[in-house]
């Protein structure tokens, strides 16, 4: 008894306090972060200095780098993404749509997407970006 | 002895599987936790031919490869550009503020001039698309 309880509060004392640590990683993890919709692509967003937060709730179009669309986890054509916001547009009068574009989208394939959507009856379409410290100074 | 050696055996069995539930959730929490923080430039969309090019009510900023930019035809660097322009909207809210770059032109150059312009004259920024260059110029 006397010789075994100095050991077992020995090992406990040990773990306890990793046990504490990833307690607080947990909630910290909890807490802080925000969970997201897995995307199709996986696109690298361009870094700029705005700073008006983007809305989770608006329909968001993904953009990859090859000029690919999709909504979510589905691929869309133009064609087929035309369809959508039109329909989305008589059903609920005003939309807010975001872009998630890659940085290395060319600027004609961006246009042409944002023409066409224009076209389709959509007034104004927000470009996200990222915030990048080292960009951020104004002219 | 024996009693000890249960108490022990006791105390392993309550703390294994809850470091091991703590860790899985941990790493659940982390990795589908996100922490960007997203941001959006709000363009309005409209096509390139019906926004009929004036210069002398339109502010029509050309932009192209290896930072090279003009004001209404003439070549400026960007502080300029950025200082005229802040000028124009100043004196006029609604002065609208036409971005044209080249068509091969990455997103992440454009969001250059972009960004700037949209500090002052974020509502009446439109993009258009570059009518001249119907073959890639190889860059």
């Amino acid at each position: 008894m006397d010789i075994d309880e100095p050991q077992q509060k020995r090992e406990l004392e040990t773990v306890l306090p990793l046990v504490n640590i990833v307690f607080l990683l947990l909630i910290f993890f909890m807490l802080a972060g925000a969970f997201t919709k897995a995307d199709l692509f996986t696109i690298s967003v361009p870094d700029a200095s705005a700073d008006t937060e983007a809305n989770a709730n608006d329909i968001m179009i993904l953009m990859n780098s090859n000029s690919e669309l999709a909504i979510e986890k589905t691929p869309y054509t133009e064609d087929q993404l035309i369809d959508f916001i039109q329909k989305t547009l008589v059903e609920n009068q005003v939309i807010s749509v975001q872009l998630k574009a890659d940085k290395k989208v060319k600027s004609k394939d961006l246009i042409d997407i944002m023409e066409k959507l224009g076209a389709a009856g959509l007034q104004s379409i927000r470009l996200l970006t990222v915030i990048n410290p080292d960009n951020s100074e104004s002219f | 002895m024996n009693i000890s050696q249960n108490h022990r055996r006791r105390t392993l069995i309550s703390l294994t599987p809850l470091i091991d539930v703590v860790f899985i959730l941990l790493i659940f929490f982390m990795r589908a936790s996100s922490f960007v923080e997203w941001k959006y430039i709000e363009l309005g969309v409209g096509e390139s031919e019906s926004l009929a090019l004036n210069l002398s009510t339109q502010s029509l900023v050309e932009v192209d490869f290896n930072n090279q930019y003009s004001l209404n035809k003439k070549a400026l660097p960007l502080g300029e550009i950025i200082n005229r322009v802040r000028e124009q909207v100043r004196q006029d809210l609604d002065h609208p503020v036409l971005i044209k770059p080249v068509n091969d032109l990455p997103l992440q150059e454009l969001l250059t001039v972009l960004d700037a312009l949209s500090q002052f004259a974020e509502s009446n920024i439109s993009l258009v698309k570059d009518q001249s260059q119907s073959e890639p110029n190889g860059h």
